[in-house]
């Protein structure tokens, strides 16, 4: 192996040195003299932050420079010519002209007083506080060369001050807290959650969780913000706190939801300290959540599996065998599923989990050496509509903008989205927006989070029934256009002319007004009207959108809805507004950008493009089908019916994550040979034949694609726990299977990738570090990438409207399911759970309840936390009842993240029109009190309990050798 | 065949029809729901249209049936 130089692992740089107080964007330049060094900074910038531009290090404790100057400390205090007094260099904006100066006798006694002050009330415990080696407050001591106290220790003080344990990840010590509200004003400023807050007054000032609350009980969300912000050994991380500083630092990405956080990774040898998230991160920018930034042990679990293991059927137990025996097991079973059933007997499923080099290898093993194209991946079930309807109407399956955008939007439009609970970095920026004075609409069927909450209220929020989307967007576009708001010069000089006529013709119909739809959406027409108005007079106006839009059997219909609405009201194009999908998973973009798709290559590319499939036959030395292959439902079709019998399932957990469990698995029973690659043993991997020992984010190099398009690197932190990175174990499946894949390293592939894909072709390892990231497009038009989309044109050509009817969905209620179940995320935990639940996140979400309006569960005698039970046409399964006001009456409520809840085992095979992606947040139920869980669940942990024995039963097996 | 089998892709084809035939011409509709069908299906699920359409006992959306003329078999 190659050892390849990667600068970014090199320890902290200029670039993450915290400057005091934010950048301003003025393009006033403002030139002034501190110690006699002439600087020209952006108006607004404070004389703090310009001191540390030119290396003059003026000392600070209260101030950083992703909070707004606050002027507590006076640590920080200059003289400036002309003033009176030492004013606080953090509060203090610079003017043309100034003289300041940092550094006299006086300001040093000055500054000494201050830290005696601050001492003279802390302990003394520097030798073993386990902020040593990293305490501002210790550095200022030094810094102001404090040398003595001279009030002594003896006087009233916070010594005593109580620990506070409660968050699993962290602890707050009152005895070590200065009182600089860095913590309370990260909570407020960058996290939005406005949790902590400074009670009592003067000396009895200290910080507090909510009201006198401990830290769990309040409204903390554990984003880190606020460990992050302090100056002491007041809120520490509590791995610091048991092992001690890190020695070295390794950025790299996120490998939770679509945000895509850059973090840096503290390390002690191979060792994860801590994920700090980096302050050059350009999705983040400096900010996390409790998943990526705490939610990360579940790499070391006990549960992991490193070896291969081997099995002849699914009732047996495992063999743990060496590579190269569980690889040729493989190869001969494939081998001979394909000579007895065909060519397109067998197939894989890429994993939005993987990186793009990973997703790559797969889809080019099932082209080129399967010889079909059965290749699927996670998307289908999720955003899958999203590739269809933004290609149609947009022309390219992707988001529009970057997330930094929503900062110059004036009008946010949310539907189906939860930002606060599943993309929560993201959530805080926009609910920062907010707070700057945005306007908010907001279509959901539940009152999420941001409808309400601390200094963000939604203007509207239309609260429509399950279902409806389609019906609901045509109004507000029927509003649009039926009042004048439309944007027409942009329709003009934008769009397709024939098009938008006909698309116009079918908007103006009286039966999309608000007025006739509201029968349908349970919305009213004059909230719906205003709504309308809100957001087609706005400036800028944008839309963001997630699987509330999507996973609909009109899933592709909203998505072109939305494309609709955002070209009809001019905003495309430029920073504040576009069409943003907030993707499920961390490369969920980038799995569908690398070809996962079974009708398309890389770079959205149709298999019966000729010159397209030639290109990828000269690169493989392979001919390549030029037909469109299975997707993953038609896969489980075409196995029930016995004609597809073979599986590569990298990364996924398909026996969970999709939709009528006992559909899929009749389905995954049926086949002969489930090879699947993961890091434990999930719930798919309990119906596999081969298991291949997957590496998490930490052990492999790679890049993942987030929402934005933003390609970033995921960096190596340890060696792989079995030995192979996941690419490496693609590579030598292919090779079992008789075809070389020559790469040393991802960055090979990325070559690869960039030679054959022309919106990749600019994109290099080498790019990456010099850039830190890239928005694709990036080739020679655009050779820096591609921040904003559709600036000029719709690549290359006009924006396409696309005619969208409401037709309702087949799954209705009705006397016997009079409810409809729609399902979603929750903060703590993140998709089928297997990582959260593997970590301390689950002290917030240890099951999956069923949330219930009042009104419905006073009609069913159904009180908080008894056993309901939930059927649905598909199946039924019991959960623990929260009755809460969030849902409107007639709607149910639940999460999918732990196996036995069998939230999928009630959701139907009903999908999306044009892409098959399953109708999740739509299925009609019943609910009734129980006394325990159902039958499938029962059936179920049997299953699951006997799948344990043969894992157990694999070492055993291997000691009697 | 098994019967459900075939319905499986009836119930897509009825639903891909449903959802292309407002506000535009029969040839168009006809047009996009062959040109979907082509584009997305593999062609095991389109044989099996085919085979439906031969059966009395599925009901195909007569826009589907006008667009197997252009679905490759």
């Amino acid at each position: 192996m190659i050892n390849f130089y990667d600068p970014k692992t090199e320890t902290r740089s200029f670039s993450t040195k915290d400057l005091g107080t934010p950048v301003s964007k003025s393009n006033v330049k403002i030139s002034l003299e501190i110690d006699g060094v002439t600087i020209v900074v952006p108006e607004g910038t404070s004389v703090l932050r310009a001191a540390a531009i030119c290396d003059i290090n003026i000392p600070k404790l209260c101030a950083s420079d992703n909070l707004a100057a606050f002027g507590s400390c006076r640590l920080c205090a200059v003289e400036i010519e002309g003033m009176r007094g030492m004013p606080a260099s953090c509060t203090t904006p610079v003017r043309a002209g100034m003289k300041v100066t940092t550094q006299n006798d006086q300001l040093a006694k000055l500054r000494r007083n201050i830290m005696e002050l601050y001492i003279s009330d802390h302990p003394l415990d520097c030798l073993t506080c386990s902020a040593n080696g990293d305490c501002e407050l210790q550095d200022m001591a030094g810094a102001v060369g404090l040398r003595q106290v001279r009030y002594g220790f003896e006087g009233k003080n916070h010594l005593d001050g109580a620990t506070d344990d409660s968050n699993p990840y962290f602890s707050f010590d009152d005895s070590k807290c200065i009182s600089c509200s860095r913590c309370v004003r990260a909570c407020e400023e960058v996290q939005g959650t406005f949790a902590l807050t400074v009670s009592g007054r003067g000396f009895d000032s200290r910080i507090s969780a909510g009201q006198q609350q401990s830290f769990i009980e309040s409204d903390c969300v554990s984003c880190g913000a606020c460990v992050q912000a302090c100056p002491t050994a007041t809120l520490t991380e509590k791995s610091i706190i048991d092992h001690g500083q890190p020695d070295h630092s390794i950025i790299t990405t996120c490998a939770y939801c679509g945000v895509g956080c850059s973090f840096r990774a503290d390390m002690q040898g191979d060792r994860v300290l801590r994920m700090v998230p980096d302050k050059n991160g350009q999705a983040n920018q400096g900010h996390s959540c409790v998943k990526g930034r705490f939610a990360f042990g579940y790499a070391t679990h006990k549960d992991r599996i490193t070896s291969p293991m081997i099995r002849d059927n699914i009732e047996q137990d495992w063999r743990e065998v060496s590579w190269e025996e569980a690889l040729a097991f493989a190869a001969k079973r494939l081998n001979s599923i394909q000579e007895q059933h065909g060519r397109n007997s067998i197939g894989a499923i890429t994993s939005s989990r993987c990186t793009n080099e990973e997703t790559y290898l797969v889809q080019k093993l099932v082209r080129a050496v399967f010889q079909n194209n059965n290749v699927d991946t996670c998307a289908r079930v999720c955003h899958s509509p999203t590739g269809y309807g933004l290609k149609a109407t947009l022309n390219e399956s992707a988001g529009t903008q970057t997330f930094e955008s929503v900062m110059a939007t004036d009008v946010v439009l949310i539907i189906g989205a939860n930002p606060t609970d599943a993309h929560p970095v993201f959530g805080s920026l926009l609910k920062r927006r907010l707070r700057q004075g945005a306007k908010l609409i907001v279509v959901d069927p539940r009152t999420i989070d941001i409808i309400d909450s601390p200094h963000t209220k939604a203007q509207h929020h239309l609260k429509l029934r399950p279902g409806t989307n389609v019906a609901l967007l045509n109004a507000l576009a029927h509003v649009i256009v039926d009042e004048g708001l439309a944007d027409n010069d942009f329709i003009k000089s934008r769009c397709d002319d024939a098009s938008f006529q006909q698309w116009y013709l079918h908007i103006k119909d009286p039966r999309h007004a608000p007025e006739n739809t509201s029968e349908i959406t349970g919305v009213a027409a004059e909230e719906l009207r205003a709504a309308a108005r809100l957001f087609a007079n706005a400036h800028n106006g944008a839309i963001y959108y997630g699987l509330g839009v999507t996973e609909h059997s009109q899933g592709s219909s909203s998505v072109m809805a939305i494309a609709n609405l955002a070209m009809v009201t001019g905003n495309i194009g430029r920073e504040g507004v576009g069409v943003n999908p907030l993707r499920g998973q961390n490369n969920v973009q980038g799995s569908c950008d690398m070809g996962s798709f079974p009708h398309e290559f890389p770079g959205y590319r149709h298999v019966s493009e000729d010159d397209t499939r030639q290109l990828f036959e000269q690169e493989w030395q392979v001919s390549l089908d030029n037909e469109p292959g299975l997707r993953i439902p038609n896969m489980f079709e075409a196995a029930i019916h016995g004609d597809f019998k073979g599986l590569y399932c990298q990364g996924e957990d398909i026996a969970q994550s999709d939709p009528n469990t006992q559909h899929v698995q009749k389905a995954l029973s049926s086949m002969h040979c489930i090879i699947v690659q993961d890091i434990f043993l999930n719930e798919t991997a309990k119906y596999a034949h081969v298991f291949l020992p997957g590496s998490s984010f930490m052990e492999k190099n790679g890049t993942f694609t987030n929402a934005e398009r933003r390609i970033s690197r995921v960096r190596k932190l340890m060696p792989p726990l079995a030995g192979k990175e996941d690419w490496q174990v693609t590579v030598a499946l292919a090779k079992a299977l008789g075809y070389e894949m020559d790469y040393q390293h991802p960055s090979e592939i990325m070559d690869e990738i960039a030679r054959l894909t022309p919106s990749f072709h600019g994109v290099s390892y080498e790019k990456l570090e010099q850039l830190g990231s890239i928005q694709w497009p990036c080739n020679d038009q655009s050779p820096l990438g591609t921040p904003i989309m559709h600036t000029k044109d719709f690549v290359g050509q006009q924006g396409k409207f696309a005619i969208t009817e409401y037709v309702a969905t087949p799954e209705r209620a009705n006397k016997r399911f009079p409810l409809l179940l729609t399902t979603g995320r929750i903060l703590s935990q993140y998709n089928v759970g297997a990582q959260t639940r593997r970590t301390e996140n689950q002290v917030w979400h240890d099951q999956d309840v069923l949330e219930i309006h009042p009104n419905d569960a006073e009609d069913r005698g159904i009180n908080e936390g008894d056993w309901v039970g939930i059927a649905s046409r598909a199946g039924t399964t019991a959960l623990r009842a929260r009755i809460s006001q969030r849902m409107q009456p007639g709607v149910v409520y639940t999460t999918f993240h732990h196996p036995l809840s069998g939230a999928n085992v009630v959701t139907t095979d009903n999908s999306d029109w044009a892409t098959n992606c399953p109708e999740y947040k739509v299925t009609a139920v019943q609910a009734v009190k129980v006394d325990q869980p159902s039958v499938w669940q029962a059936e179920y942990a049997q299953f699951s309990q006997r799948q344990q024995q043969y894992l157990a039963n694999k070492k055993s097996a291997k000691i009697a050798d | 065949m098994s019967q459900d089998r075939l319905q499986y892709v009836v119930g897509m084809a009825n639903q891909i029809a449903v959802n292309l035939l407002h506000g535009k011409q029969q040839t168009q509709c006809v047009n996009e729901i062959s040109h979907h069908i082509n584009r997305f299906w593999a062609p095991s699920m389109r044989a099996q249209l085919f085979e439906a359409a031969d059966n009395e006992n599925y009901q195909l959306e007569a826009l589907v049936i006008l667009a197997l003329k252009q679905i490759n078999n």
